[in-house]
């Protein structure tokens, strides 16, 4: 091998030759130590900007093509600056080829040495074109010289040269004088820049530039172009909004015309890169088809835009050359992305036709597409009523989980995280646990946390939940961090109903009994056995005692954060279990001298905690904890947006709260309120008209009964009544409701829940009339108290309960108010006046009865009246309606089934109480549910029209775990037999006491309509 | 995953569609020899060193039935192979991945064009005019021109200049190649795009 290189083929052939990668780089040390001795040899005098002038023009560009070289090679070049200045700096265009690619490779922006070179720059840029446009022998054209200078300096872009350039490079951009290259280059070094600082560019000034730019004849100029509007719409949208017109012409040309010039097709396609742009651009703008469907069409470029992303979608014809599908599908994914970008505003064709394509797409054979495919299908599921076309892949998505491509495999994974809910969870997190034992290392910890977080999401019951993370801990143990087991910690913790945590504490209690078993399990069992152990204590084999010994097994084995975990629950077994002290003891005081402090402290105060303290103390310093407020994020959630981004799909999905969440979300609030749910409604009963309305006397024994009383047709019994009255009030002389006031008052209080005002009352001294509206979880009701009397009422006094799912504040005339503090009589109602009570509501879980309002007054005849109602505050009052297609209402309705979700009831109407069934008794019914009951219709599933269904959620302004405002679906459906004169109403709901209170107020509605 | 690039980072932060254009291309044998390589962004020289490792890693020994895409969190490997020559490109996530491996091929027609029919060992003696090249065609990492006879006919243009520049009975080529003396095999001014593109995937 030569030593001594001569010229660059040399130096090139001996890298070649070079056997390893040793003796590569020991050649590559060699060259540069030569080349920086030819550049400053110590002895010449050095030129003033620091080059070596007694170099030839030849040595001078072999040097630094050969440094170039090296660089591009991969090695570190830190030297010869000034020799790549000097030939920037040449007169020469091939000395300024050399030196602009140079420049390009080996110097950053932010050299020192880019300040000198600064002028040079601007000089090339804007070295004007020959006006003549004659090329003159041996003379430089002078748009090469423009467009070595724009590509340089769109490569380095330095801060520095940012702000001395940018004016010139908008300039020639827009000069009518600069040729095509020129314009074409200097629209990319443009976006280079304002990429690199944003702001140089006011978009309402340039907008109008860009829209004469688009306008140019040539192709690559227009590309350019558009890559450049993409990057500054994308800083400021508005800006270029006005654009989108012009996108779409030129996009539709291309699309629907295939108007394009020869050199710029590409196996048959219009300039593929240009659509794309199109394309992309067009995404910026998210809602730039909204309303095409309801006479926004006047905008001829919204329909025109539909048309041609249908056009893409429906009818291009994919090809077996792979250069021509990797562009037509380059085109077509493009069109998708912008369908996902265009969501529910896009006709629902669309989104159909996207999801038919995608769905051929993940079962072909070509990796790429099919990669791209199940990506974009992840997207496309994410928006409203599209994840059930995305579940019917389900099959063929967990076949490319197996695929042998880590890069398909991610995305399938990602894919089945977005479309799995409570109906396919099983099915998919076992067979994700399936794949996870052969899976390899670099894709298990985002599949245990993935896992982990559908099981959570999903469970419709939480034993599979802990049976399933149990499962992840012996697969995959090191992978389930401590976030994973903490959480499981939590849920069982917080859900005291049902089984779930003796259930937990006998399956860890068998997990953990192998001598061999993950470390982790150790310390969910400590935990979960410390806190819930004696609720399995009473089984056989699993004793204190026995708890203690299959946990003690693993003491020696585990590091000392799991033994603080373990030497909490001896504590406890301790506590709890006589004989287990003495088994505890002897570990406390061995480990009172642990290296470890915390292990030691925990140690001594357990151990001395017997005397210190008094048996209550120390029973209250053992209790079992109290269940976890955790409002934040869930760890897992966190962990997930820290390795997919904040906007990846599958963070989306896991923050938004699934319908089992949010019920386990209402329990807990339930349990918290301690407030039980479920009560036993009494039924219906028609013959007793009589009770209606009026309740027992007092007001505040409602809610806090056992038993609901509902506001419908639910007699109160008699005797009680009286009773209350009595109690309460040592005036004999007292005036109720007259009996047949009754059925005039149950049909305004019925009117009154679906109506925003009227009358609740009315009698001969009283009028009680009000006003509500509200917005989701909020309401504001206006009640007046018009005094009809010839003389005033005294004593005039309103009592309202406030149960525990209402929180109100209240406002009114002075005195009005009864609030069982202040002790005055009540105000006085001058004739022919009105009292006013404002009253502002905000509901925080469903309920059956409407709160009470109680009204008591004295005439001046000394009469004293006691009248007891109700608000018509009902379940329904807030409601949102909610618009489904009926695919999506048949499937919510299919996956609401079940005895705690459903509630059904068949009215018979009285034969004489109305003409019989009819179209327009239905329709009447329609508009009173939409209306009155604020649902959603669903006409789609209404083909007759017998039956009305519809859809609402019912907003509370409570908070789950997570701090998301608890939300609760509610599908109704009434289907009417005139044949029978009956009507069935059902309700399905995630929650027992909205869909009976639905039921109940849709009852009465129905018979009011008729 | 790319944490602490100086001026990549403001472009990461950027909107979505805003990044349209390649990180970096490498050029790499199926023996790990790097042929080429240019990065559009700025990286620190051990983010470079770390990206040239990654690729070794993680794309040479892929199977050919595998997609040609990586992901590497803040951007991904876009790949194509020709013979026993990878080109890899590093896009960002939002880009097009076909379009990008059809802009690979593009660039790999230009080249075709104008080696006439062009082997590896073309790329490793003729590194310079494979970077006029790419630079012709790619400003800043932006597709420029997808019009691969209006890029050869700049690249002949410039050459042309050169040749007029020379004094008569100097090597003509000399002026751009010096010292690179593989030039007999290029044939300067030869009509470019003379053979159609190859296979390869």
């Amino acid at each position: 091998m030569s030593t001594q290189a001569r010229g660059l083929n040399n130096f090139i052939s001996d890298l070649r030759n070079a056997k390893s990668k040793e003796e590569e780089s020991t050649r590559v040390e060699v060259e540069l130590a030569k080349i920086r001795q030819k550049f400053n040899p110590g002895d010449s005098k050095l030129a003033a900007d620091g080059s070596n002038p007694s170099l030839s023009s030849y040595q001078r560009k072999k040097y630094v093509w050969k440094l170039a070289y090296i660089h591009v090679l991969g090695y570190e070049v830190d030297f010869g600056h000034a020799e790549v200045l000097s030939l920037v700096r040449s007169k020469k265009f091939n000395e300024k080829t050399v030196g602009y690619v140079a420049l390009s490779l080996l110097l950053r922006g932010s050299d020192a040495s880019m300040g000198s070179i600064v002028d040079t720059i601007k000089a090339d840029l804007t070295s004007s074109p020959d006006p003549t446009g004659k090329k003159k022998k041996g003379a430089v054209k002078n748009d090469a010289v423009q467009c070595l200078a724009l590509c340089s300096l769109a490569n380095i872009s330095g801060l520095e040269l940012i702000q001395a350039m940018h004016v010139e490079v908008q300039h020639i951009l827009v000069s009518k004088t600069s040729t095509e290259q020129v314009k074409k280059k200097s629209a990319l070094c443009l976006l280079r820049l304002t990429r690199m600082s944003p702001d140089l560019i006011s978009g309402r000034e340039f907008a109008p530039h860009m829209r004469e730019l688009l306008r140019d004849q040539h192709l690559g100029v227009v590309t350019s172009v558009m890559s450049l509007l993409i990057g500054l719409a994308s800083q400021q949208p508005m800006s270029y909004e006005c654009l989108i017109p012009n996108v779409v012409q030129i996009l539709s040309l291309l699309v629907m015309k295939k108007e394009c010039a020869r050199e710029y097709m590409y196996y048959h396609i219009p300039s593929p890169v240009l659509q794309i742009k199109l394309l992309k651009f067009l995404q910026l703008y998210p809602n730039a088809i909204e309303g095409h469907d309801i006479g926004m069409g006047g905008n001829e470029h919204v329909n025109q835009v539909i048309n041609v992303v249908g056009r893409i979608i429906f009818e291009t014809e994919v090809s077996e050359s792979i250069n021509k599908s990797n562009a037509d599908h380059a085109i077509l994914f493009e069109a998708l992305n912008l369908v996902v970008v265009w969501g529910t505003t896009c006709p629902a064709k669309l989104l159909q036709g996207a999801m038919g394509r995608l769905g051929k797409f993940i079962s072909i054979r070509e990796p790429n597409i099919r990669y791209l495919g199940l990506m974009v299908m992840a997207k496309l599921s994410q928006i409203e009523g599209s994840v059930e076309g995305a579940k019917k892949h389900q099959a063929t998505v967990i076949v490319s989980l197996k695929d042998a491509d880590i890069s398909v495999r991610r995305r399938a994974l990602d894919l089945l995280f977005v479309i799995c809910d409570t109906d396919n969870a099983e099915r998919i997190v076992d067979e994700l646990v399936a794949h996870l034992i052969v899976a390899e290392a670099n894709i298990r910890e985002e599949m245990v946390l993935k896992i982990a977080i559908l099981a959570e999401k999903y469970a419709t019951d939480l034993r599979w939940y802990v049976d399933t993370i149990l499962k992840l801990i012996s697969i995959s143990g090191d992978y389930v961090s401590d976030s994973i087991w903490h959480r499981v910690v939590q849920i069982v913790t917080n859900h005291p109903q049902g089984d779930l945590q003796s259930y937990a504490a006998a399956t860890l209690f068998v997990a953990v009994t192998p001598h061999r078993c993950h470390e982790t399990t150790v310390r969910i069992a400590a935990y979960i056995l410390g806190e819930f152990g004696f609720l399995i204590a009473e089984r056989p084999g699993m004793s204190g005692e026995d708890q203690f010994r299959v946990l003690h097994q693993h003491w020696f084995i585990v590091d000392t954060k799991t033994r603080v975990i373990l030497t909490t629950a001896y504590a406890k077994l301790a506590n709890l279990y006589e004989e287990c002290r003495p088994l505890v003891a002897p570990v406390f005081s061995r480990s009172k001298n642990s290296s470890d402090v915390e292990i030691q402290q925990r140690c001594v105060e357990y151990s001395t905690m017997r005397e210190a303290f008094s048996p209550e103390s120390i029973e209250d310093l053992l209790r079992e904890m109290p269940p976890f407020e955790d409002k934040r994020r869930s760890a897992l959630e966190v962990r997930l947006m820290e390795t997919e981004g904040e906007n990846s799909a599958a963070v989306t999905k896991a923050s938004t709260p699934s319908e089992v969440e949010q019920q386990r979300a209402l329990m807990y609030a339930h349990m918290v309120s301690n407030q039980p749910i479920g009560e036993e409604m009494e039924p219906i009963d028609e013959e007793e008209e009589e009770g209606y309305m009026v309740e027992e006397g007092s007001a505040n024994n409602s809610t806090s009964h056992g038993k609901t009383r509902v506001v419908v047709g639910n007699k109160p019994p008699n005797d009680k009544k009286v009773e209350d009255i009595e109690n309460e009030d040592p005036n004999p002389v007292v005036v109720g409701i007259p009996k047949d006031l009754i059925p005039a008052m149950r049909k305004a209080f019925s009117n009154l829940c679906t109506s925003p005002s009227g009358v609740l009352f009315e009698n001969s001294l009283l009028q009680v009339g009000m006003k509500h509206e509200y917005i989701g979880a909020q309401g504001r009701i206006s009640v007046f108290f018009g005094n009809l009397h010839s003389t005033p009422l005294q004593n005039f006094r309103v009592k309202i309960d406030q149960p525990d799912h209402l929180r109100m504040q209240m406002q009114g005339t002075q005195d009005l108010l009864d609030d069982d503090e202040s002790d005055s009589f009540g105000c006085t109602v001058a004739t022919k006046t009105q009292a006013k009570l404002l009253i502002l509501v905000e509901v925080a879980a469903p309920f059956v009865d409407a709160p009470s309002l109680r009204i008591t007054f004295q005439t001046k005849e000394g009469e004293q009246h006691d009248y007891p109602l109700r608000l018509p505050l009902v379940v329904t009052c807030f409601m949102e309606p909610v618009n489904l297609d009926p695919g999506a209402f048949i499937q919510r309705w299919k996956s609401l089934e079940g005895p705690d979700r459903e509630c059904q009831e068949v009215m018979k109407l009285p034969s004489s109480a109305s003409s019989g069934i009819d179209e327009g008794y239905m329709d009447r019914i329609a508009s009173v549910v939409v209306d009155g009951l604020k649902f959603g219709r669903c006409n789609g599933v209404d083909p007759t029209p017998w039956t009305v269904s519809g859809a609402a959620t019912f907003r509370t302004g409570a908070k789950d775990m997570n701090g998301h405002n608890i939300n609760v679906g509610c599908l109704l459906r009434i289907e009417a037999n005139p044949k029978a004169n009956a009507f069935r109403v059902t309700t399905r709901t995630l929650h027992p006491l909205c869909s009976q209170a639905i039921k109940n107020i849709v009852l009465v509605s129905i018979k009011l309509a008729s | 995953m790319m944490t602490d690039l100086d001026h990549a980072g403001t472009i990461k932060s950027k909107s979505a569609a805003a990044a349209c254009g390649w990180n970096f291309v490498v050029l790499m044998s199926r023996q790990g020899k790097i042929r080429l390589s240019e990065f559009f962004s700025s990286y620190t020289e051990v983010q470079k060193k770390r990206i040239l490792r990654d690729i070794a890693a993680d794309v040479l020994p892929r199977q050919a039935k595998m997609c040609n895409i990586i992901e590497k969190g803040e951007y991904k490997f876009v790949y194509r192979r020709y013979a026993s020559l990878y080109f890899i490109v590093g896009a960002p996530v939002e880009m097009n991945e076909l379009i990008v491996l059809e802009q690979i091929h593009l660039f790999v027609e230009a080249l075709d064009g104008y080696f006439n029919s062009v082997c590896e060992l073309d790329l490793v003696f003729s590194l310079h005019k494979s970077l006029m090249i790419l630079f012709e065609m790619f400003i800043g990492g932006m597709l420029c021109e997808s019009n691969k006879r209006e890029v050869l006919q700049q690249i002949v243009e410039a050459e042309q200049m050169v040749e007029q520049m020379t004094k008569p009975g100097e090597d003509t080529s000399s002026q751009l190649d010096d010292g690179l003396s593989f030039q007999e095999q290029f044939q300067l001014g030869r009509k470019p795009g003379a053979r159609g593109p190859r296979g390869g995937r």
